[in-house]
């Protein structure tokens, strides 16, 4: 009999999720409703030790694999560089200082512009480091949770989190439309002399599209000189 | 005592019908053909199976005392085991269908769970009622008469046990969910969420700034050493010989890895049927004939051990090692040297370039 009742016990206990693993489930439900927006604009931004280093602002369309980016770093006080890509069925098309280069989604420098091509891929990547959720507030519009990570190691617009000393996601989301509003990470880095930042905040919003896309590739980049 | 029975008899019957229409209209939402065939009425059959299943509740709560009294009157254990069944699968329905009904989106593995409970109850009960209407019919008529033991005791249960198990099964069934609504979220619950993996990007490693520009007029792939036959393949020829394609990750010694790469190649296999080499290792050189790997034939005698020339579907580009790349998928990325221009099979094995520059393992196995 207590063989049975200890089967019993064992059975619900895999079968129910935990309150935990059920809100984590809800941000990663909201992940994938996002994508499937028709149509996303995000606005990303990062700082370094409280100082604004990059912005960028990108527009994907789903259906058709297109998207549209315009991205700006600070090189110094004064001096920022921009960049403007246009990612195409088959090919990048980056524009800077007025000249346009080419390259495909398997040269090496494809892989740094993910975190334009596919805003959401970094966060719902690192949904598997989480080791504590909280929910922080529910209104009629919008819920908020607190993620606390475990340290990860993982990479965006060139910036390689590793080391991490502190590491958490705050995520709203929305429930009509039903999506992710806005997410933010915050992390600190392990002190180290080699490290230009001590703590890195990187914060994304989105907001879907209700319009047809209409970042036409320019006849120009037609002329782009291909990236070897 | 006659209007009792009687009431005992309705009561059966009606639990009887509200079962079975209940199991006939679930087997429509649950079957994804007849779900189909009966597509223009599925939600009308879903709210009709959502009331017959209200109402099948609100039947065991009311008779709940003619049950009770039922029991306490026939002391018989099989009965006793029956009603107690019933009540639990009734129990399971109501709980898991209403989750079901009231379909939260907050609650998502709350319903998965549900579906599966009600699902699993409902594909036993038809094994149950045919049991349990066979039995009636053998004792109707008399094919067979169980051996008259105590009413009270059965094969291995007596009745109060019946009770306490029962009991006691949708206690521990009920704790076993609370306790792990509180706990925290597990490895395992993590490891199963959709992996959105970072596919990574190949970094280019070089030990020269100038890599060898690939002429398809002059290259050529030469296969010497101690083999019996001593082969030139020009970009063509290789091109022309069986090809291997396979989906494999792709790992470099300092972390990164990229997943999911398209290959596509000679297997080294090919090279080692024409070549028919007398010897057990194998060096490789790349154009500039600084860069240096090496291998021991049995390592390389394997179907995915190939000899790239495309990747992700287009040839290779120089950066990528073109024309023609090893490809070893067990090995780190080092061992898999690019701009592949010669394979000498050896008689002896030496060190490559970064086992004898910087003491890598000579056989890079990933780990």
């Amino acid at each position: 009999m207590l063989l049975i009742w200890a089967v019993l016990f064992y059975l619900a206990a895999t079968l129910i999720p935990s309150q935990s693993e059920e809100r984590l489930l809800q941000v990663n439900r909201a992940l994938e409703s996002t994508r499937a927006w028709n149509m996303i604009k995000s606005e990303q931004k990062i700082w370094g030790n409280g100082k604004e280093e990059l912005k960028t602002t990108t527009l994907n369309e789903q259906a058709s694999f297109t998207g549209w980016a315009v991205s700006e770093s600070a090189l110094t006080e004064e001096q920022s560089f921009k960049f403007e890509v246009y990612f195409q069925q088959d090919m990048i098309y980056v524009r800077s200082n007025g000249e346009w280069i080419k390259l495909d989604y398997s040269h090496p420098m494809a892989g740094e512009l993910e975190g334009l091509r596919d805003p959401l891929a970094f966060w719902q990547r690192n949904l598997k480091n989480v080791s504590q959720i909280r929910l922080i507030k529910v209104n009629e519009t919008l819920i908020h949770y607190n993620l606390q990570l475990s340290p990860f190691r993982d990479q965006i617009h060139g910036i390689l989190f590793e080391d991490l000393q502190k590491a958490s996601i705050d995520v709203w989301i929305k429930k009509e439309p039903y999506g992710v509003q806005k997410m933010t990470l915050h992390c600190e880095f392990k002190p180290s002399l080699n490290r230009l930042y001590e703590k890195i905040d990187y914060e994304v919003l989105l907001s879907e599209v209700d319009q047809p896309y209409d970042k036409k590739l320019p006849q120009d980049a037609l002329k782009a000189r291909k990236m070897e | 005592m006659v209007k009792k029975r009687i009431w005992n008899e309705i009561l059966h019957f009606l639990h009887a019908v509200l079962i079975l229409i209940l199991f006939l209209s679930g087997l429509i939402l649950y079957f994804p053909w007849l779900r189909i065939f009966f597509i223009e009425y599925r939600w009308t059959i879903r709210e009709f199976h959502t009331w017959i299943g209200f109402g099948y509740f609100l039947l065991i709560i009311l008779a709940g005392p003619i049950i009770f009294r039922y029991i306490r009157d026939r002391l018989i254990w099989r009965k006793t085991f029956h009603i107690c069944l019933m009540i639990t699968l009734g129990l399971g329905w109501t709980v898991s269908g209403t989750i079901l009904y009231l379909n939260a989106p907050s609650y998502l593995g709350l319903r998965q769970a549900s579906i599966l409970v009600h699902d699993s109850l409902s594909l036993f009960i038809p094994f149950w009622v045919t049991g349990h209407i066979l039995l009636w019919y053998v004792k109707k008529k008399k094919i067979f008469i169980p051996r008259q033991s105590s009413r009270d005791q059965g094969p291995l249960l007596t009745r109060r046990e019946v009770l306490i198990l029962f009991a006691g099964g949708i206690l521990s069934f009920a704790l076993g969910g609370i306790w792990k609504w509180m706990q925290p979220i597990s490895p395992s619950f993590l490891s199963s969420l959709k992996q959105v993996k970072a596919r990574g990007y190949f970094r280019i490693y070089s030990i020269r700034n100038d890599p060898p520009l690939f002429n398809p007029q002059d290259w050529q792939l030469t296969v010497d050493g101690i083999v019996e036959n001593k082969l030139t393949f020009t970009f063509d020829q290789l091109l022309s010989l069986p090809k291997t394609q396979f989906n494999h990750d792709f790992h470099c010694v300092t972390g990164w890895s990229v997943l999911g790469v398209a290959w596509e190649g000679v297997s080294f296999q090919e090279i080692i049927k024409l070549a028919n080499p007398k010897t057990q290792y194998v060096k490789m050189y790349s154009s500039d004939e600084f860069y240096t790997e090496t291998y021991e034939l049995t390592q390389l005698n394997k179907p995915n051990v190939i000899l790239c020339y495309n990747l992700d579907g287009k040839p290779l580009i120089t950066s990528q090692g073109a024309p023609l790349r090893l490809f070893h998928p067990d090995m780190y990325g080092f061992k898999s040297i690019k701009w592949l221009h010669r394979i000498e099979f050896v008689e002896r094995r030496d060190l490559g370039y970064w086992e004898e520059k910087e003491g890598y393992d000579l056989n890079g196995y990933i780990s």
